[in-house]
């Protein structure tokens, strides 16, 4: 059904989106709950950094990423030149690309997530003589779950897509950065590969719906979980 | 345990608080309006806020003093607070709740077990159900529990009977007399009901507009005709605890001692004292001075059970109306009128019964029966006719 082309392809995709997700959480969670539950010098400017990649041409992120973590980039030199790590157009660089371009769309579900949770339970979880932290983890983190896990979502999906980012940061390499938008992107010039391009289109639109009913019904849930 | 508060100042955003009194009984009531600051003191008390000014103080312990820079933090004050709103953690089991401030009880001295409070409460049977499946009056309870499973020296109320019914309130006050009476834990009560906080203290202290205005007991706050807008006479009621002596199936009557050892009979409208009892049972009363009637002798051939003498101690006169402090070895609050002060030239000093209908008496609480084996074999053997009371 799938020719191997296809199937490396798909499997590096989900690689990508799993990986960044997973790396994303926890940078989610963290930003989520100090946006929400924190008032700070530079708040917005916080903000604004982190959703940057949410309003700002793809292509343009990818860009910038060049020049920040690229080989001949402010960070990316350094890196280059002490410890030989090189982090542009590579599986790395994917990843890097994934994170940044899904985690607005985390944050933002993680955000409202903790918004949501009554912070008089923090009160009554410090009479019982519980820490911040224990009530962080065991208050808080429990009750914000499915608004975390809905984030999570939509960061696997976001990844899946992300296309601009990618192509400029971490190139077009076949089994290497190559991804299902990618892999379409280049078939779609050459004639005869219709088929294989409508079968990932396919592919890439039925994760894609699971990705959004999973995330709607995880609001759904949210909602009723805290009251 | 004593509670003080000296010259604490807070403020919240434009509104500003000053409390200055001091507590030492087992169950205190906080009395004011809605917006009053009653919340304030407990959160103050708590340690969720801290004040700007002053000094507050459990016992010989120093919580707060703001000259020596000194604030206990609010989870090492082992104080348990069960709020207005209850905050029930809602992903938990009413068990999980309950069990919640286990691991940071771990180093205090456990005289409140997990059992004890499910079976006080009464929570066995909705132990594996949500909050939000459960009633105003259960959640109530679940979050009493919560707080006591927490180990504290001091329980702190606020407002425990504003989300439950007339029927619930009544309940909930039997509960906390329970629980007062079973772990002899000291209970801070904040309710704007006066005559719920009556039931269960005549401790109170007022707050009015932000600052503690007057403190102690009720009766002295109005026998010197304090604060008489807000502490509205014909809202008290006399409280006793009473012992039960016997049961009569013909009157349909329970007979009980009082603290002067008059004997007393009531009928329980109210159903509480539908159970079995042993003699020496000890039950809590209560009667509105409106249903006290006054005469010169003693009279036979009357409806009228009960007729305890007693002495005119003070006649206070009130915007509410008039009312009589009687002192039969006890104090009782009765309502007059100019009238029955004409006709039967009531005046201080003079000896007088108090008519008080079986009827008239409010069976607010039945305390458990004695737990101490030991005590309650050697009772059984002075009394050789203990009896068991079975109403049908």
């Amino acid at each position: 059904m799938f020719s191997s082309e296809e199937i490396t392809v798909i499997f590096l995709t989900l690689k990508v989106a799993l990986t960044s997700t997973v790396l994303t959480l926890p940078l989610a969670i963290w930003l989520g709950w100090i946006l929400a539950r924190k008032n700070f010098w530079g708040k917005f400017l916080v903000e604004g950094l982190v959703n940057i990649p949410l309003v700002a041409p793809p292509i343009v992120t990818g860009y910038l990423l060049l020049i920040i973590l690229g080989k001949n980039g402010i960070i990316g030199h350094w890196l280059y030149e002490t410890m030989g790590i090189k982090l542009a157009f590579n599986f790395a660089a994917l990843i890097i690309a994934s994170v940044v371009v899904s985690l607005p769309l985390a944050v933002r579900s993680t955000k409202s997530a903790f918004e949501l949770v009554d912070p008089n339970y923090e009160k009554a979880s410090s009479s019982l003589g519980a820490s911040k932290i224990g009530t962080f983890f065991r208050v808080y983190l429990p009750l914000a779950f499915p608004g975390i896990l809905s984030g999570a979502v939509l960061a696997f999906a976001r990844s899946l897509g992300e296309f601009g980012a990618t192509i400029s940061f971490a190139g077009n390499i076949f089994g290497k950065t190559q991804t299902i938008a990618l892999n379409v992107y280049s078939n779609m010039q050459i004639p005869g590969k219709e088929m294989q391009v409508t079968r990932l289109v396919i592919i890439s639109l039925i994760i894609s719906l699971l990705a959004i009913i999973a995330s709607e019904y995880l609001n759904k849930k949210k909602k009723y979980f805290i009251r | 345990m004593i509670i003080k508060f000296e010259s604490v100042e807070h403020t919240l955003g434009n509104n500003h608080f000053y409390y200055d009194f001091q507590t030492d009984s087992s169950i205190t009531g906080v009395f004011g309006h809605s917006g009053a600051g009653k919340t304030t003191l407990f959160n103050l008390l708590s340690g969720v806020d801290t004040p700007k000014k002053g000094k507050i103080k459990l016992d010989s312990e120093v919580l707060v003093d703001l000259v020596q820079n000194h604030i206990t933090p609010g989870k090492n004050r082992n104080i348990g607070y069960v709020f207005q709103e209850n905050h029930l953690f809602p992903h938990l089991s009413v068990k999980k709740n309950l069990i919640f401030s286990k691991p940071y009880t771990k180093n205090k001295k456990h005289y409140i077990s997990f059992e004890d409070v499910v079976s006080l409460l009464d929570l066995v049977q909705i132990l594996n159900k949500k909050p939000r499946q459960l009633s105003g009056g259960e959640r109530q309870r679940v979050a009493i529990g919560r707080a006591l499973l927490s180990q504290p020296r001091l329980l702190l109320l606020d407002e425990p009977f504003s989300n439950v019914d007339c029927s619930r309130r009544k309940q909930i006050i039997s509960y906390l007399l329970r629980i007062n009476n079973h772990f002899q834990i000291p209970m801070v009560i904040i309710s704007h009901h006066l005559e719920d906080i009556l039931k269960l203290t005549r401790k109170i202290v007022i707050i009015e507009n932000g600052r503690s205005t007057a403190s102690g007991d009720i009766f002295n706050i109005i026998k010197n005709g304090e604060k008489p807008e807000l502490v509205r006479p014909k809202k008290f009621q006399n409280t006793f605890e009473v012992t039960l002596t016997k049961f009569s199936k013909t009157e349909n009557t329970y007979n009980f001692l009082l603290q002067n050892q008059t004997e007393i009979k009531v009928s329980d409208h109210s159903k509480l004292l539908n159970e079995t009892l042993t003699k020496g049972t000890k039950v809590q009363l209560s009667l509105r001075p409106v249903d006290i009637a006054l005469s010169i002798d003693k009279h036979d051939g009357t409806s009228v059970q009960n007729q305890i003498k007693g002495q005119i101690k003070q006649i206070i006169y009130n915007n509410e109306g008039i009312f009589c402090v009687i002192d039969c070895g006890f104090e009782l609050f009765v309502e007059i009128s100019q009238g029955i002060i004409n006709t039967l030239y009531l005046h201080e000093g003079l000896e007088i019964y108090c008519q008080i209908k079986a009827n008239d008496f409010d069976v607010v609480h039945v305390f458990d029966k004695i737990n101490n084996e030991e005590e309650s074999k050697n009772l059984s053997m002075q009394n050789s006719e203990a009896f068991k009371l079975t109403i049908h």
